[in-house]
């Protein structure tokens, strides 16, 4: 019974992807005020720029996280970067710019590397919850180095997957860009085998756990499900398990959650 | 209910999105967020003018400030014609890592656990 309903669902995962897309569907209707939502990103960045973070891996939810599997409580993982800003009006200032790896609108197999506000970051917020690395000073130099230069844009692969193995190229989804961009900076390097044999030696994924029946059908519904990339396991690199590796090898100065009324240590 | 649960959660990713930009979940809603901000005193940029360039700035250690046209608005980035796109790819081809037997010709070895200089 309880595999018939996993194959309802899954069929049903089906016929959704262009909903998902058109930006008008529930998920749309279901975005959060646009005060609160521009309040909260001024709010996370004030946070950071009080800490003087030049550099910061941030994280938002943009899905309900009681449908999140096990182990995953951030849909989504930037790096924020604080930036002299000029805008097409003249007007300047100093804050935070967000470099993301997004999903194609139209193509969702697919991803491209945007630059964005602290604002459009959360604008796909579901919950304001916003889980902040903030790493070791001369870590966020390294970190600087590589984005600013061709090397972020060379660790790119467009090629996309929800579930996408951080230790094999393969497919590659935006927590598994910003793993590698974190590993070109600690390694001094901008070799994708030296990167993927460092994550495969060192960092730990989340485990999802998922049957047979689930991989087997998921691909049809949209190739961004595959675990083709993987094996018996699967194994992504989350929010959580960047935050773990980083604290395991005293890369991080801090780790938290903001909320829109507090500021909580992060206990993933 | 904890296998329908699981189920639930990996479509779950993939329906909302993860990495999903605000141009999927946003898009309806953006051409009037600049306005709506702005009335409601969250924003200092009245114009909602789109970022035309961002220079990072290298200054850890202390408290920064955040001011001016970094108080930001929501929908004017990824949305507008200023946004930088890059596309490049790397091999779809998994590396060969290193395993004690058999020893593969391309592999790499891993360099030492992560540390700070």
């Amino acid at each position: 019974m309880k595999r018939l309903i996993s194959l309802i669902m899954l069929m049903l995962v089906a016929c959704l992807p262009f909903q998902a897309g058109a930006g008008s569907s529930a998920a749309g209707n279901s975005v959060l005020p646009v005060a609160e939502v521009a309040t909260f990103a001024n709010r996370v960045q004030q946070d950071l720029a009080a800490r003087g973070a030049s550099v910061a891996i941030v994280a938002r939810v943009g899905r309900d996280p009681s449908m999140l599997p096990d182990g995953i409580r951030y849909t989504h993982v930037g790096f924020w970067v604080y930036s002299r800003i000029t805008r097409a009006d003249g007007s300047t200032g100093m804050g935070y710019r967000v470099y993301n790896l997004y999903q194609k609108q139209g193509n969702l197999t697919r991803s491209e590397l945007v630059q964005d506000s602290p604002a459009d970051f959360f604008a796909g917020a579901q919950v304001l919850d916003a889980g902040v690395i903030i790493p070791d000073p001369r870590l966020q130099r390294k970190l600087l180095e590589v984005i600013a230069s061709p090397t972020y844009a060379a660790l790119h692969n467009p090629t996309y997957s929800v579930l996408a193995n951080p230790g094999s190229s393969q497919f590659q989804n935006c927590t598994e860009h910003t793993l590698d961009v974190l590993m070109a900076a600690i390694y001094d390097t901008r070799d994708p085998r030296r990167i993927k044999a460092n994550i495969a030696a060192y960092f730990e994924p989340q485990n999802v756990r998922l049957n047979g029946l689930q991989r087997l059908f998921a691909p049809a519904a949209s190739q961004a499900l595959t675990t083709a990339d993987h094996g018996p396991q699967v194994k992504t690199a989350t929010f959580g398990s960047i935050a773990r590796f980083m604290r395991a090898n005293d890369l991080a100065s801090q780790v938290y959650r903001v909320t829109p009324d507090r500021v909580v240590g992060f206990a993933g | 209910m904890q296998f329908v649960k699981r189920t639930a959660g990996f479509a779950a990713l993939f329906l909302v999105g993860a990495c999903a930009s605000p141009s999927v979940q946003h898009a309806t809603q953006s051409a009037d967020h600049s306005a709506q901000a702005t009335g409601h005193g969250v924003s200092a940029v009245a114009s909602g003018a789109a970022t035309v360039s961002a220079v990072p700035v290298m200054a850890a250690g202390s408290v920064l400030a955040v001011t001016g046209a970094a108080i930001e608005e929501v929908g004017t980035g990824s949305l507008n014609a200023g946004v930088e796109v890059f596309e490049a790819g790397i091999g779809a081809r998994p590396p060969a890592t290193c395993g004690p037997t058999p020893r593969q010709p391309d592999c790499v070895t891993p360099d030492g656990p992560p540390r700070l200089n």
